[in-house]
């Protein structure tokens, strides 16, 4: 076949693969609203039938009447009865149970139970544990061992709501299996089997196996075996395991039994493990016993950060005399002397400067650029070929993910999760500069994410602006002497931490001299007492289900899963009230609505390809949750690289690989975090330079890991696919730009070459748009409106003249820029705050200057690194 | 008659508790986020507010805050509705200015029962 039939062969292929997407788009979307119209047509009077009975009215008919609606109806309001059904107790609860037992609910869900899909098992056991069907007990406990982890969770969860004490043994169990079952999880559901599991509990407190006598002494705590103290005494006296010991300090402060006190105080001694005198400092205040505010202001000052924070909280806690000697002893420790460690930087060495390009004549031009193309024709169109592809591989394992996890969202738990006390407390780090205009709607949309235990570490970076004032007024804020540990290296000084006194909101403020976004998240790192770290910028729109859907993965796998990124949507065009999106629209001006669509190719389906594959190499700092003893272990954030959130995963990667750890590193693809895209040209170029400067710097700093055997899929798979596709992308998509109207106007290659390089490079690249927009369509379908669907697709098309151009170019610079710059002048430009990073170290005046004063928006833009 | 704002981004919960106050013979408007409670009470004072806690928008316990700075709304009756019921939580409830507090899952019956006691506690 000849390069002509080739091309028209691939032409007409790709006309009709873009039709038949469209086509998918718009059909896919049709059938689903008119199905939804159905449902709802259907629906309405069932659900009024649904909420009658639940409502209370003891009307034998209207249950009748819902037992014996045709399958369709009921299927249409069966969602709404599940809720309904986790939502409400009493006899509403059993009149449900009883309509969901006529229908044969749990007669069908039995005969699941064994089904090959596992999703139809899990499906089967959250019936059965909906319905609090006893007789299931068996075959559930027989699950808590499935070979799928969610059937696992969902069996022990679905124990835990029938509530028959004989799954105690069971469940704990699990704890110390090969098939293992989260500790959060298993602690819930044992909390709800009541103290009927006291006994059990009670002989779990012997078992040879720690992390079963830890859960034990939790769950003893938890449903308030009063009876129990003794034992659990003795086992924070004496336990040989840390975390037994720390449960059973726990434990005695929910059972508040003044016997506890003397132990209590016992493990409050310094030469205790930190962990165990911060959890004991804390019990006290829960048992409020006022004899231990001496003992709890002793410890005020106290080095370890977790240990002083906690003592004055529990002083807080035990009503006036705890708040009057927390006062008194605040006010004389006055400001402490903040260990912050200033390191010398080591001044980089000018590089020479680059060669000028060689001038040439029109005639040279052209003998230069067909000599070229007769040796890159070729090359540049695989070049297109390949990466397009590598997008729809991408896209395809992206699509695959997103089945798996909607298959599972009915049975996700979330709910269980947020009212369970024994989920991962998260820290929430925000990083402020200059933020006066936002920063109190942003904390405030913070302070009330759905989370069941967290906190929010503003960390004021030396603003100019009123930005402490603020957060000063609104939440009551006073200065406590704390002693920041020096977990993680930082160099602009701390000069205040701030807790509200009045208000209850777990709210810290901690302002420091200027250092730049990298020092104040690592300041933040320090500050943070919480085993989750999320990184959030401070101007990032937050879904409130976001902690919960990013720390999922944390508490279905706690002890693989280290680090685990949220996916970041465009906020531009969408309503936000108060800090929160609440209608979703595509933006208005066509540079953002190009962004919508790159978003969503390159981040959600791009990134969760590389998480389905295990080889995530980014996580955005907008939005993302750490384990905060690896952050610590790996020093933080990196000072002097420019895409520090990338460059953390990369180094989290590195050293975990070396060390030979079993880890998991997780995107979430569910929307949780919106930033405004730039809107302007400006803008948007200094964004992307300094994006791809970042990945330079980055493949550069960690080049020995490329193509190393030892870092296993990373460094043979997703760097080199990195260099190849990110860091090469956009030089040869200006080659390609440059060299190929050229080579036609000296005559090197011929028309039917030109349009297969049109093809290849921008014919396909749009049908990748069109079926990343179609998975958006059939997954998340966040964009309602036709006219935002129309928008959408054309801004795949137009995205191909122009955008993609002119980002090229501005890669290109970046990346002329790090091997240019190297690190000397960003180590000089971030003592001037980390809006001004990219302008030039003369016009960015010291504070005050000139540089801050624009937008919050814009300001933002800069610091954000993604890519 | 008895006019109640009933305020939940869950939709289930929002029409259950909608529908039994109508049962129970009050007057009820639905609002399905925290700054649509907090203009439709300023604006329209009820006779008492059934705030969800976790709500878009704003929170209830934000809009609950809201209220009692308000002169024209600060001795606005309060319930608050939430899926948490740790000791820290109900604190925060209460510290915000809420005259009860009910856990989900909750029972629709006790709902009114309490929304009954919190009227009559306003009446004396």
């Amino acid at each position: 076949m000849t390069l002509a039939g080739a091309a028209v062969v691939a032409l007409a292929v790709l006309l009709v693969a873009a039709l038949v997407f469209g086509g998918l788009i718009v059909g896919g979307r049709a059938v689903r609203r008119a199905r939804e119209a159905r449902r709802a047509k259907l629906a309405t009077p069932a659900r009024r039938l649904l909420l009658a009975i639940t409502a209370g009215d003891d009307d034998p008919e209207q249950v009748e009447a819902l037992v014996r609606l045709p399958d369709e109806v009921w299927h249409a309001v069966e969602p709404n009865a599940i809720a309904l059904l986790g939502k409400v107790r009493g006899e509403a609860h059993t009149t449900l149970v009883d309509v969901f037992e006529r229908r044969g609910a749990a007669w069908r869900a039995r005969s699941q139970l064994r089904r090959r899909d596992p999703v139809a098992r899990a499906q089967a056991a959250e019936v059965l544990g909906n319905l609090g069907r006893r007789d299931a007990l068996l075959p559930l406990c027989d699950l808590l061992g499935d070979p799928d982890p969610d059937v696992r969770v969902v069996a022990a969860r679905s124990l835990g709501r029938i509530g028959d004490a004989g799954a105690t043994q069971p469940l704990l169990a699990t704890l110390a299996s090969r098939r293992m079952v989260p500790q959060q999880v298993v602690a819930t559901a044992l909390t709800r089997l009541g103290t009927a599991a006291q006994n059990a509990l009670l002989a779990g407190l012997d078992d040879p196996r720690a992390p079963i006598r830890a859960t034990a002494a939790e769950v003893l705590g938890l449903i308030g075996a009063t009876g129990a103290t003794v034992r659990v005494e003795s086992a924070l006296r004496a336990d040989p395991s840390i975390d037994v010991r720390v449960s059973a300090a726990r434990t005695l402060g929910r059972l508040g039994t003044r016997t506890a006190l003397a132990p209590l105080l016992h493990s409050l001694g310094p030469d205790r493990p930190v962990a165990l005198r911060a959890e004991a400092a804390k019990a006290l205040g829960e048992l409020g016993a006022v004899t231990a505010a001496a003992a709890l202001t002793g410890l005020l000052s106290d080095v370890e950060y977790v240990v002083a924070h906690n003592a004055a909280r529990s002083l807080l806690r035990l009503g006036g005399a705890g708040r009057a000697a927390l006062a008194a002893a605040e006010h004389r420790a006055g400001r402490p002397s903040c260990p912050a460690r200033r390191r010398a930087r080591p001044g980089g060495s000018g590089r020479g400067r680059a060669r000028r390009p060689p001038q040439a004549t029109r005639a040279m031009i052209a003998d230069w650029v067909r000599q070229v193309l007769t040796v890159t024709d070729v090359c540049i169109l695989t070049y297109f070929l390949l990466i397009n592809s590598s997008y729809l591989v991408l896209i395809v394992l992206a699509s695959a993910e997103f089945v798996h996890h909607m298959r599972r969202v009915p049975f996700a738990g979330h709910e269980e999760t947020y009212r369970s006390p024994l989920t991962q407390p998260v820290s929430v780090l925000v990083p402020a500069y200059n933020e006066s205009a936002g920063i109190v709607h942003s904390v405030q949309a913070m302070l009330a994410l759905r989370y069941p235990v967290f906190e929010v570490i503003v960390v004021d970076d030396g603003s100019t602006d009123d930005t402490f004032e603020r957060l000063r007024e609104e939440f009551g804020l006073v200065e406590v002497p704390r002693v920041v540990p020096d977990a993680t290296p930082t160099r602009g000084r701390i000069q205040s931490v701030h807790v509200p006194r009045e208000r209850p909101d777990p709210l810290v403020v901690v302002r420091k001299q200027n250092g730049g976004k990298t020092d104040a998240v690592n300041t933040g790192i320090n500050v943070a007492q919480y085993p989750l770290v999320c990184m959030v910028d401070a101007d990032s729109v937050l879904d409130p289900q976001a902690l919960l859907s990013v720390a999922k993965p944390f508490a279905d796998d706690p002890l693989r899963t280290v680090a685990s990124g949220g996916v970041i949507r465009v906020a531009n065009g969408c309503t936000v009230v108060a800090g929160r999106i609440v209608d979703v629209r595509m933006p208005r001006g066509w540079l953002p609505r190009v962004q919508v669509v790159e978003y969503l190719r390159a981040f959600l389906l791009g990134r969760t390809g590389w998480s389905r594959i295990g080889g995530l190499l980014i996580i955005s700092g907008a939005f993302g949750i750490f384990r905060r003893d690896l952050l610590v272990e790996v020093g933080g954030l990196d000072h002097d690289c420019i895409g520090e959130d990338a460059e953390l995963v990369v180094r989290l990667h590195r050293h975990l690989r070396r060390q030979r750890r079993d880890y998991r590193i997780v995107f979430v693809a569910e929307p949780v975090s919106w930033s405004e895209a730039p809107s302007s040209l400006k803008v948007l170029g200094k964004q992307r330079r300094r994006w791809h400067r970042g990945i330079t710097e980055i493949l550069g700093k960690h080049r020995s890991m490329i193509l190393n055997l030892r870092y296993g899929r990373i460094g043979l798979v997703a760097m080199p696919y990195f260099v190849l596709f990110e860091l090469l992308a956009p030089i040869v998509e200006l080659a390609g730009v440059v060299l190929v109207p050229l080579g036609l106007y000296v005559g090197a290659i011929d028309a039917t070459f030109a349009l297969v390089f049109v093809g290849v490079a921008y014919g396909y690249a749009l049908l990748i748009n069109l079926i990343a927009l179609t998975v958006e369509e059939y997954s998340f379908h966040r964009y309602h409106r036709w006219t935002d669907l129309i928008a959408s697709v054309l801004a795949s098309i137009l995205e191909n003249f122009g955008y993609r151009q002119l980002t090229a170019l501005w890669r290109t610079m970046g990346m002329w820029a790090a091997i240019r710059g190297g690190k000397h002048e960003w180590g000089q430009m971030t003592r001037t705050g980390f809006q001004t990073v990219l302008t030039p170290p003369a016009s960015a005046a010291g504070p005050g200057g000139s540089g801050r004063d624009r937008a919050p928006v814009t300001a933002a833009e800069d610091a954000r690194v993604e890519s | 008659m008895t006019a109640i704002l009933v305020a939940d981004d869950d939709v289930d919960i929002r029409d259950l508790v909608a529908f039994k106050l109508e049962q129970a013979g009050y007057d009820v408007v639905a609002v399905d986020n925290g700054l649509a409670a907090l203009t439709e009470a300023t604006q329209n004072p009820p006779d008492l507010v059934v705030l969800d806690v976790m709500m878009p928008g704003m929170s209830g316990i934000d809009v609950c805050r809201q209220l009692r700075q308000d002169a024209g709304t600060k001795a606005l009756p309060i319930i608050l509705l939430t899926a948490r019921a740790q000791e820290g939580d109900v604190e925060v409830g209460f510290g915000a200015g809420a005259d009860d507090y009910i856990v989900k899952p909750f029972s629709p019956r006790e709902l009114v029962s309490r929304v009954e006691a919190v009227l009559a506690r306003m009446r004396t």
